[in-house]
C-alpha cells in the first residue's frame, strides 16, 4: 500500500476565520452540541491544552477567556467536499476520514505523475493554499498521518520504513480513538505511542480489549487497513433564494413544494426518495439544515410534502432565510402506479395530463400559475399571494 | 447522478401576485394625488419582459376614498414605509396608489 494523508488542521477554525476576519487573535472553541452535551470539535491552534471531542465545560476550565462558535456543520462540509472533489481528480480513490483529514491511494500514479515528488506536488496543488495543508506519505494510513503531522504547512514528510521508531515519541492523543480512552491511557502513564509499543500486546488487549489490540498495532506503525472510497449516490439538488429573507415557515413551504414538484416531475419520474435534506443560509451569516429521513421511500411531491409539513411544522429557525436548498438522496428504482377510484383525483389527474401534453405541443412550460397564500397575514400586499408555477 | 449545477439561486417559478408598477402621479401641496396617468384601456396589463410602456393618460382624481401608512421591516437595511391612496378617478374608476417615502416614487398596486 502507498498512501498520503492530506491534513488540514483546525479546518473549522479556518472556516471561521475566512468568514469572520475581526475573530483573528482570539482563541476560538467550535463547539457543537450533541444530544444534552456540548463538545468541542475544533479549536484555535494556541489553545493547545484542549482536545477535540473534549467537553465545554473541561475546555471553559481550562481557557476561559476562549470564544464560543456554535459549529457551522453545512457549511465546513461543504468546503471540505470541495477539496475531496479536488483529491478525486487526482487519484480514483479517496478515503473521507472526516473534516480536514483524508488518505489519498498513490498506488501505480508514479509514471503519471512522475514520481514521488509529482504526486505529492498533484496533491498539495489541490487544495487551496489558505487551507495550509500538510501531507504524509508512507505504506499505511496511520504512519502516513504521523508523517502530515510533522509536515509543515504546504508542506509533506515521508516516514521511515521503520515506523514503529518514527511514532515512538509522538503523543497517544493523536490516536484515532474516544477522549474517554485517551483518558485511561494517560491514567495508565502511557501518554506516548512508544510506551504502548513497548508493552506485550496481550496486555494491551486485556485492558482495553478489541480497540486495545488495534491501538498497539497503530503505535507500532502497523495499519493495513485498506483504504475506504467515498460513497457517490445520485442525488437531486436544488437551491432557491427568497426575495426578501424569511422565518415563515407558509412561504418557506410554498418554496419547498416548488423544489419537490420540481423534483418529481423532472430526474425522479416514478422514483422513491428515502431522505430530504434541508439546507438554508441564515441573514446573520450562518446556516440551517434540517435531516428529514422518510419512513417509506417517497415517489411523489404530495406526499413528501405532507411528511415535510408535518416535521417542521413546530420548527423555529435560527434566524430569517435567504435561500433554501433541498437534497433528495436514497433514490431507487422506479415502479408501477395504480389508478385511484376516485373521481375527483381522476380530473385531477387528467388535467395534469393536459398540461404536459401542452408543454410538449408548445417545447416550453405553459404560462399556468396556482395562487398560493403566502404570508396572507402580511400588511405588504404582495406578500400574501404568489403565483406557483402549476408543474404536473 | 444529478449533478449540483452551481447556477445562481433564483427564486424559479415563483411570483409574486400585486407587485407595485411605476405610475406617475400629480400631487397637491400635501403631497395627495390630484391626477394620476393610468393605462388607456381597462385591465391592461404590460407583457412580461417587454420595454414598451402601455399607452396611458392623465385622469384627474375626483375624491380620495381612503389614506393610509406602512411602516414595516424597519430592521433591515430598506425598511419599507409607504402611504397608500385609495381614490376615484373622474371616470368612475377606482385605483389604489402608494407613494414610497424610501424613495420617493409612486406605484400602483392590485388595480
Amino acid at each position: 500500500m502507498y498512501v498520503a494523508c492530506v491534513l488540514i488542521s483546525h479546518l473549522p477554525v479556518k472556516v471561521e476565520l475566512l468568514r469572520q476576519p475581526a475573530l483573528k487573535g482570539k482563541t476560538l472553541l467550535i463547539v457543537e452540541q450533541s444530544g444534552t452535551r456540548k463538545t468541542v470539535i475544533d479549536r484555535s491552534p494556541s489553545a493547545n491544552e484542549i482536545e477535540v471531542g473534549m467537553p465545554l465545560e473541561k475546555a471553559l476550565s481550562l481557557r476561559p477567556d476562549a470564544a464560543l462558535i456554535e459549529a457551522d456543520m453545512p457549511l465546513y462540509s461543504e468546503r471540505w467536499n470541495g477539496i475531496l472533489d479536488n483529491l478525486e481528480q487526482r487519484s480514483p480513490v479517496v478515503e473521507d476520514v472526516g473534516l480536514g483529514l483524508a488518505y489519498v491511494d498513490l498506488s501505480g500514479l508514479e509514471k503519471l505523475y512522475g514520481g514521488e515528488a509529482g504526486i505529492i506536488k498533484a496533491v498539495l496543488d489541490a487544495v487551496s493554499q489558505i487551507y495550509r495543508p500538510q501531507v504524509g506519505v508512507a505504506g499505511g494510513k496511520f504512519p502516513a498521518y504521523a508523517a502530515a503531522l510533522q509536515a509543515e504547512s504546504l508542506g509533506a514528510v515521508r516516514a521511515p520504513e521503520d515506523a514503529a521508531a518514527f511514532l515512538a515519541e509522538m503523543s497517544i492523543l493523536h490516536l484515532p480513538t474516544s477522549w474517554k480512552i485517551k483518558e485511561r491511557l494517560l491514567d495508565f502513564g502511557l501518554d506516548r505511542m512508544g510506551s504502548i509499543a513497548r508493552l506485550p500486546f496481550n496486555t494491551m488487549q486485556g485492558e482495553f480489549g478489541k480497540e486495545g489490540a488495534w491501538l498497539w498495532r497503530l503505535a507500532n506503525g502497523l495499519d493495513d487497513t485498506p483504504l475506504m472510497p467515498r460513497q457517490h449516490e445520485e442525488t437531486f439538488v436544488r437551491e432557491v433564494s427568497f426575495a426578501t429573507p424569511t422565518v415563515s415557515l407558509p412561504a418557506i413551504f410554498v418554496i419547498l413544494e416548488s423544489l419537490l414538484a420540481k423534483a418529481y416531475t423532472g430526474v425522479l419520474r416514478g422514483r422513491f426518495a428515502r431522505v430530504a435534506l434541508l439546507e438554508g443560509r441564515v441573514d446573520n451569516g450562518s446556516t440551517w439544515s434540517k435531516r428529514i429521513g422518510f419512513r417509506e421511500p417517497v415517489g411523489s411531491c404530495d406526499r413528501a410534502m405532507f411528511v415535510l409539513r408535518s416535521r417542521l411544522d413546530n420548527m423555529t429557525l435560527p434566524g430569517p432565510l435567504e435561500t433554501l436548498s433541498l437534497t433528495l438522496s436514497g433514490i431507487n428504482g422506479e415502479t408501477g402506479r395504480q389508478e385511484s377510484m376516485f373521481p375527483e383525483v381522476r380530473h385531477l389527474a387528467r388535467l395534469d395530463e393536459s398540461i404536459r401534453e401542452l408543454r410538449v405541443r408548445l417545447g416550453q412550460q405553459p404560462p399556468i400559475y396556482r395562487i398560493r397564500e403566502v404570508e396572507p397575514w402580511s400588511r405588504i400586499p404582495e406578500r400574501r399571494r404568489a403565483l406557483v408555477a402549476y408543474d404536473p | 447522478m444529478v449533478a449540483n449545477t452551481r447556477k445562481a439561486a433564483r427564486a424559479g417559478g415563483i411570483r409574486s401576485l400585486d407587485a407595485p408598477l411605476p405610475v406617475r402621479v400629480e400631487v397637491d401641496a400635501d403631497g395627495r394625488p390630484i391626477a394620476i396617468s393610468v393605462p388607456k384601456s381597462r385591465g391592461a396589463v404590460r407583457k412580461k419582459n417587454s420595454k414598451r410602456e402601455l399607452p396611458c393618460q392623465w385622469r384627474q382624481v375626483s375624491e380620495v376614498l381612503d389614506s393610509w401608512r406602512i411602516d414595516d421591516e424597519w430592521w433591515r437595511k430598506a425598511p419599507i414605509a409607504r402611504v397608500y391612496y385609495r381614490v376615484v378617478m373622474e371616470d368612475d374608476r377606482s385605483v389604489t396608489v402608494f407613494h414610497d417615502l424610501a424613495t420617493g416614487e409612486w406605484y400602483g398596486q392590485g388595480n
